[in-house]
């Protein structure tokens, strides 16, 4: 009968008492990572979709700058490419945050990519840049031209 | 008695299958994720050595223009650079020249388009059009 009280005597208060701190300290650790983990899981799908939207206006910046003879800005986020031979094609990011670019009669408009980013001319290239103010300076993309770069190289700058 | 910490015990082994299978779950996600960013950032350094490449090119270039038996050519590059290859050929000769340099790293490659005119005693370049960039993903 004594033994049996024993076996079957259940928790002590001080056990059960460890037993909730130590769970308490293990969700105050562990609640954050995994809310954040459910967060990036939840956000995932946008945040690929900007990703993939952004890395096509980098790539069509980049293949318009490459062969562009001169860029001129004419207004805040609006920069013209003028090529030889070619129609000239002006990009500009409007207030909405869309990107728009314009080539003859051609045009082409991602939806909210250029949100709290600008295009600036820095000599022979354009930078696309973020204006978030977490952004740091890697969070910017420049597209060389390759004529303007010759054209540096050939008058020895 | 038996029977009641039997069951739970089952209990106890159903929750931690599955907090076992939430935590996987999740680990999978993020590591997925984590895939994602780190192909993307790899493809990004290779994409601007490709560009890199595309301008060694178009600098090699006008030292082989002017002899019209040399249809085709690679550009040398440092060692360090291993697998990187440039190859440079004529598309057409009119009153220039009209070039179509191939870079190749690893298993991405990028194309590119020059036309150069005769200026004075050499040759000058006065088009260029990016065709590929990191193709072969």
């Amino acid at each position: 009968m004594n033994g049996s009280s024993l076996r079957y005597r259940g928790f002590l208060l001080i056990e059960i008492l460890g037993a909730i701190v130590l769970l308490s300290a293990f969700a105050l650790i562990a609640a954050p990572f995994f809310s954040e983990t459910m967060h990036v899981i939840e956000r995932a799908p946008a945040e690929q979709d900007a990703i993939t939207r952004f890395e096509s206006v980098s790539e069509a910046l980049r293949v318009d700058a490459w062969g562009a003879a001169s860029f001129t800005s004419s207004g805040p986020s609006k920069i013209e490419m003028e090529s030889p031979g070619q129609p000239s094609i002006v990009w500009r990011i409007d207030g909405k945050g869309d990107i728009e670019r314009t080539r003859g009669s051609e045009q082409q408009r991602w939806i909210g990519v250029g949100k709290e980013a600008v295009l600036d001319i820095d000599g022979a290239s354009v930078i696309f840049r973020s204006t978030s103010v977490s952004a740091r300076d890697a969070d910017k993309v420049r597209c060389v031209s390759l004529l303007q770069l010759a054209r540096l190289r050939g008058d020895g700058k | 008695m038996r029977r009641a910490s039997g069951s739970r015990r089952g209990f106890a082994v159903a929750t931690a299958l599955c907090m076992v299978a939430i935590a996987g779950v999740a680990m999978a996600a993020v590591c997925a994720l984590l895939a994602a960013d780190v192909r993307r950032t790899l493809s990004g350094d290779v994409d601007a050595q490709l560009r890199q490449l595309l301008i060694a090119g178009e600098i090699d270039a006008p030292a082989h223009l002017s002899d019209p038996t040399q249809q085709a050519w690679d550009t040398p590059l440092p060692m360090a650079l291993g697998s990187a290859q440039v190859r440079t050929s004529r598309v057409a000769d009119g009153d220039g020249a009209r070039l179509r340099v191939s870079a190749r790293l690893g298993d991405r490659s990028a194309r590119e388009d020059l036309r150069f005119d005769r200026s004075g005693g050499g040759w000058r370049l006065v088009g260029a059009e990016m065709l590929a960039l990191g193709d072969g993903r």
